[in-house]
């Protein structure tokens, strides 16, 4: 057991520094910092006015827009050989790999939201337990989210599963966005969610979805049926919950 | 839908302690396959496989082995140094173990100012040195070497060369899987021939190069048809008006003379040359005789 453990702590901490590595984990922490940075330089404080949509959309949507691809590329490329070539069994590369990927991706919004609660709370001097709870639940549920999304695609690499999850999360966040979820942590909301970043939430998904497709056919040659399928399915699904939505906004 | 087809088929082997084993074929023989299915990254749908007596399925069976596949691929943000410390991680080496021999192998391998660089700045070659370097990190008893020297050049090819004669020397056992005859011939102790999966045959070395000899048939002749026909049983060149011939047996060249007498050709001479591993390739992939 203690060696099982070791094995999969040393993959999960190679893992780790990998992806942290990447340059566009690095363009993102950049980004993440320029945000902070405005939010401190802000005479208004601006992500108050939208304290519903706006760490909501950077979590839930920006993070995974990369990962997906990068974990999938990742067991298809003959590095994963590398790895296996070792002394390991599957499992534990699957489960530190899976690991390392995770604790990476959610690395960025623990980061942001700790800042921004600090930030907020060292301007406005609100340190509200129920901010920082509201905080620590988008944390799980963006690991959640994101891990399901890994794990489908560590396990499946050609999955299908893994755009039909990008509609399901994609539906998942959608619930909880409306949900209003404030209201469960007693946080009296402060403004209406920003429109434009609202859309954004789900054309983004339907973009990647259509660019997974194009993926599929580009490396297949002719295609996978059952991932083109899926792929088109899961833009197709984010596009009417978009317009769905607007169209529900302007009758409101 | 992805179409099955049989890999590997029917093959025995046993690769002896100590011994430089190589294995020979044409693309898609199943060299590849083998050297993956010894490090279990695939399954066989049947039979068995046995590192030192311990199944590919356990992971310590990789322990005393190092592994240099056909195509390395590292972490692109990586630096060299930091692939060599996670593979001793990854081995539980001592990280100052690690250090030492991390020096080592780069000096050994020539690549003492790349430890700092990113595996991305690499050129093929030096990623292959790397990849050479993680195989030798834990200074394994058994390595597999799935196209070592394949990108390097001729002066990289040589130094590749040396260093796995000073392996061979120090007593590893090693599988080699390459396309590069001259070096097979050089380090192996024993080939397998390797045809469409299935095993054409294993022979030693000393065998195939030592005392057998191949006849140099020279002839002159413009008959398209006859020389199309012999072209079908033995490899033939051109050399300035006259056509050489390569024939591995007596009998061979005695059928052949007859051939060159019925057609008319001139006979300008025969003489006899070493044969070469590539003749016993040839021999048997090509034109699937016997020695």
């Amino acid at each position: 057991m203690g060696e099982t453990l070791r094995n999969i702590r040393i993959l999960s901490r190679y893992t780790f520094a990998d992806f942290v590595s990447k340059p566009a984990f690095q363009i993102f922490l950049l980004v993440e910092g320029m945000a902070l940075l405005g939010i401190i330089l802000s005479p208004k404080l601006p992500l108050f006015d939208n304290i519903r949509v706006v760490p909501w959309f950077i979590f839930l949507v920006s993070f995974p827009a990369f990962t997906s691809p990068v974990v999938i590329d990742r067991f298809e490329r003959p590095s994963v050989n590398f790895i296996l070539s070792h002394p390991f069994t599957r499992t534990q590369v699957l489960l530190g790999t899976f690991i390392g990927v995770v604790l990476a991706m959610a690395s960025l919004p623990v980061f942001f939201y700790a800042a921004w609660f600090a930030i907020a709370g060292i301007r406005v001097e609100v340190w509200d337990p129920a901010i920082l709870a509201q905080g620590v639940s988008l944390v799980v549920i963006f690991i959640s989210l994101l891990g399901y999304i890994i794990l489908t695609g560590m396990l499946m690499p050609h999955a299908p599963a893994i755009t039909l999850f990008w509609s399901l999360y994609v539906m998942f966040g959608a619930t909880l966005l409306h949900a209003r979820s404030f209201n469960f942590f007693e946080v009296e909301p402060k403004g209406d969610p920003d429109l434009l970043l609202e859309i954004l939430f789900y054309v983004t998904p339907a973009i990647l979805d259509i660019s997974n497709f194009f993926k599929n056919v580009v490396r297949t040659g002719y295609g996978d049926p059952l991932a083109t399928l899926t792929s088109l399915g899961g833009a197709t699904l984010c596009m009417i919950l978009s317009c769905r939505l607007v169209g529900k906004r302007d009758l409101g | 839908m992805k179409k099955e087809i049989t890999a590997l088929d029917n093959m025995s082997l046993i690769v002896e302690r100590g011994e430089v084993f190589s294995l020979l074929g044409p693309n898609g023989a199943g060299k590849s396959t083998l050297a993956k299915l010894l490090l279990g990254f695939v399954w066989p749908t049947s039979g068995t496989i046995s590192i030192s007596g311990l199944s590919p399925a356990e992971s310590a069976s990789r322990q005393p082995v190092g592994y240099l596949p056909e195509h390395p691929e590292f972490p692109p943000h990586l630096s060299v140094a930091q692939v060599l410390r996670y593979c001793g991680a990854f081995r539980r080496m001592d990280p100052s173990v690690v250090r030492l021999r991390a020096e080592q192998l780069a000096d050994l391998l020539g690549m003492r100012n790349k430890l700092r660089s990113p595996i991305r700045s690499l050129s093929k070659g030096m990623n292959l040195r790397l990849a050479m370097a993680t195989a030798l990190l834990h200074e394994p008893d058994i390595l597999v070497l799935d196209e070592p020297s394949d990108g390097l050049d001729p002066e990289g090819r040589i130094e590749f060369r040396n260093l796995l004669l000073k392996l061979k020397n120090n007593g590893k056992t090693i599988l080699l899987n390459s396309h590069i005859l001259s070096e097979v011939e050089r380090i192996s102790d024993r080939v397998a021939l390797l045809k469409q999966g299935r095993i054409l045959r294993v022979d030693e070395m000393k065998a195939i190069v030592g005392a057998n000899c191949n006849y140099i048939v020279e002839t002159r002749t413009t008959d398209e048809t006859l020389l199309a026909g012999i072209r079908k049983n033995f490899p033939v060149k051109a050399q300035g008006s006259s056509w050489l011939i390569k024939v591995t047996d007596a009998s061979g060249v005695k059928d052949l003379i007859s051939r060159l007498d019925a057609a008319g050709a001139v006979l300008v001479g025969i003489r006899q040359e070493r044969r070469t591993l590539e003749d016993y390739y040839l021999e048997q992939i090509s034109y699937g005789r016997n020695p």
